[in-house]
């Protein structure tokens, strides 16, 4: 049986490593820092994932085209559910979907390979700017003040609640 | 209670339900929802969707399509203890990356439309030719 400890475990690195990275008057230190908000919410993700598979309420298959956050994410979503009250899934999703659009912002600045011919922003490797130059995630411009702090607001948010929902299940009769 | 093949498509009313539900979410909006028996798992249901902007419309290199599986929640009325609902998710160019290199799940699927083992929930009219590459 997974355990969902060990994601939350590093997530909390994660999180400390990026609160610790980020220097505000140095624009090189953003996009260190949102690539590991990254970590954090995949890892939080992660780990609900591991804990409703253990508890048999949803598991993705091995060998799908990836399990990223976003494929699980949308297993939840589309989970059956009542038509009144609560159970422990409804409380995964309604986090998942308050938090959905944040998500996929920072999800989408993962590095990919090329989209359409072309390398996507991303907070990693060198990328395309809107002129078609290519530019280093740490040049100065390529991330904003106003989007690190977005998404290390994402991420603290995302990890207490992952905590949260993790007791919440395992103190919940199925 | 044990769901087996033959019972197909007797949950038709509740995958329908489920359609429903999923077709609320329209930022990934339904454009083919199938419910299929294949030949494994006989006493589970199956539900194929097809979703515009699934995980961003991109496609990766190698695999198959998703599937996900949910156990017994009380949640899904049909399922019991000895059975689960699969459903399968694909945006429309994962489905057509999935038709060209025959996935086994596209082979699945297909082969359940073949045997009449499959119905069309819905199908949104502007994507028709998504029901054509399974006829």
């Amino acid at each position: 049986m997974a355990d969902a400890g060990p994601w939350l475990r590093q997530a909390r690195s994660d999180l400390s490593a990026a609160e610790r990275v980020l220097v505000t008057e140095e624009s090189s230190t953003y996009c260190q820092v949102i690539a590991k908000c990254q970590q954090v919410v995949e890892k939080c993700v992660k780990s609900i994932a591991t804990e409703l598979a253990d508890r048999g309420i949803v598991s993705l298959t091995i060998g799908a085209r990836g399990h990223g956050v976003e494929q699980f994410i949308a297993a939840i979503r589309r989970a059956p559910r009542r038509d009144h009250g609560k159970a422990v899934p409804e409380y995964v999703r309604e986090v998942l979907e308050r938090n959905l659009q944040e998500i996929r912002k920072v999800m989408r600045l993962a590095p990919t390979g090329l989209r359409e011919g072309v390398l996507p922003r991303n907070t990693e490797y060198p990328f395309q700017d809107a002129r078609g130059i290519l530019i280093a995630p740490a040049d100065n411009g390529s991330f904003r003040i106003e989007e690190v702090k977005q998404f290390i607001a994402l991420a603290r948010r995302i990890f207490k609640q992952a905590n949260t929902l993790i007791d919440v299940t395992r103190r919940t009769p199925l | 209670m044990s769901i087996a093949i033959g019972s197909f498509p007797t949950f038709r009313e509740h995958v329908e339900d489920l359609v429903n539900q999923h077709r609320k979410l329209m930022d990934e909006p339904v454009l083919m929802a199938v419910y299929y028996a294949p030949d494994r798992d006989p006493d589970d249901i199956f539900l194929f969707e097809v979703l515009d902007n699934f995980s961003g419309n991109t496609i990766a290199d190698e695999g198959d399509l998703l599937e996900v599986i949910y156990g017994p929640t009380g949640y899904f009325p049909i399922i019991t203890r000895n059975s689960k609902l699969h459903i399968i998710l694909a945006s429309p160019d994962e489905f057509y990356a999935a038709a060209e290199q025959r996935t086994p799940l596209f082979r699945e699927i297909k082969e359940a439309v073949e045997s009449n083992r499959s119905q069309i929930i819905f199908l949104d009219p502007a994507w028709a030719r998504l029901g054509q590459v399974l006829s």
